[in-house]
């Protein structure tokens, strides 16, 4: 999803996870799953959303609020067989 | 402008000295890939950025860093602290004690001075956001190695703490470049300018 | 008070703080995100009485915003890099 529209002429204030304002929706995607009209030589990095949030010992704990950037490391080398 | 709050942004809590490790750790402070960098760099970035997004990012991303900075020179000083000075020779770390005692000096685990030969700072948006993709990917590559050599969990946890904020801005800059990616795209109203006979007359 | 609560405030303030820091950043490239707003709004609330419990008991955080008795609280120690300053998480 590609916003052209400045955020703040966004009088809507449209929520990414739930477009049509469904209440009590439950199905969050944390990120965009498809990018449309990418252009040649340029990188693209999808958008994360915010859905659920760790509390925050946790998040202390972990180095981010969002279980979506997550990225658990085990100490081990990615750049051989071990 | 700035404000300093009194605590560090992770906890730090070394018992075991380890000057070797230290000698190691000290390039995420004054090393081509360390904290020191990366938070000039963002900071000094960010007068020629354009999109507010992507300003506040670099402004925001490079303050953190410097509490980065702190964490990294804490581990290092904690490291040295306790240490004695036949410790720190047999751990191969007496030439840094000669220069520098315990004390904690921005230099690459190599012996490299902190430069900013390091960083660019170009004033062009789309490069300056995509050096800063790459240089979250050194910074987190960095600590991945670090995290290979340590073993004592005093070390480990605040380096995997450091390592993930990395993976987060990642993510953060990578949306910046997208914000600067649609600006630069639409179409702008195009302002005539002004005959020259017209000024200072 | 107990130094249990030292250490526990000490805690309390950096794990709001992490919810904040991350908030803040997400907000900056999703300025439209009323919900992110609201919860991060909500941590400030928090961050304010915890910050303001601890200056009451224990010390200083921040300079501008928090009071000193006398003698001037902000050279007390443990500075931050000293182990003792430092939580156990």
């Amino acid at each position: 999803m590609v916003n052209n529209i400045r955020p703040r002429d966004n009088i809507y204030g449209m929520n990414p996870r739930n477009p049509m304002n469904v209440p009590n929706m439950t199905n969050c995607v944390s990120q965009e799953m498809v990018i449309e009209n990418v252009r040649l030589a340029a990188a693209y990095v999808p958008y994360q959303f915010m859905c659920e949030l760790f509390n925050p010992v946790e998040a202390l704990a972990k180095g981010t609020a969002f279980p979506e950037l997550y990225s658990p490391y085990d100490g081990k080398s990615r750049n051989r067989a071990q | 402008m700035w404000s300093y709050d009194k605590i560090l942004q992770y906890p730090i809590r070394i018992k075991n000295p380890n000057p070797a490790m230290a000698t190691l750790i000290i390039s995420q402070y004054g090393g081509p890939d360390g904290e020191l960098g990366a938070s000039l760099r963002y900071l000094s970035q960010r007068f020629t950025m354009i999109t507010p997004e992507a300003i506040a990012t670099l402004s925001d991303i490079g303050t953190e860093e410097l509490a980065h900075l702190e964490m990294v020179g804490t581990m290092v000083y904690q490291l040295m602290k306790n240490a004695t000075v036949e410790e720190i020779e047999k751990a191969g770390a007496g030439a840094y004690f000669t220069d520098h005692g315990r004390g904690v000096y921005p230099q690459s685990a190599a012996g490299t001075p902190f430069t900013a030969a390091a960083l660019q700072v170009k004033g062009d948006p789309i490069v300056d956001l995509t050096e800063n993709l790459a240089a979250e990917q050194k910074a987190r590559g960095t600590y991945e190695y670090l995290i290979q050599m340590a073993d004592d969990p005093d070390v480990i946890e605040p380096l995997k703490f450091l390592r993930e904020r990395e993976v987060v801005h990642y993510q953060r800059f990578g949306e910046a470049l997208r914000k600067v990616q649609d600006y630069l795209q639409e179409p702008r109203l195009f302002i005539m300018p002004k005959p020259e006979f017209m000024n200072n007359r | 008070m107990a130094n249990n609560n030292f250490m526990e405030l000490r805690k309390e303030i950096s794990a709001v703080h992490m919810m904040l820091e991350d908030l803040q950043l997400y907000l900056n490239t999703h300025p439209s995100d009323r919900d992110a707003i609201a919860k991060r709004n909500a941590f400030v609330r928090q961050m304010r009485m915890l910050k303001d419990e601890y200056n009451k008991n224990y010390g200083m955080i921040s300079q501008d915003d928090s009071l000193s008795p006398y003698p001037w609280q902000w050279i007390d120690e443990p500075w931050p890099w000293e182990p003792d300053a430092n939580f156990k998480l």
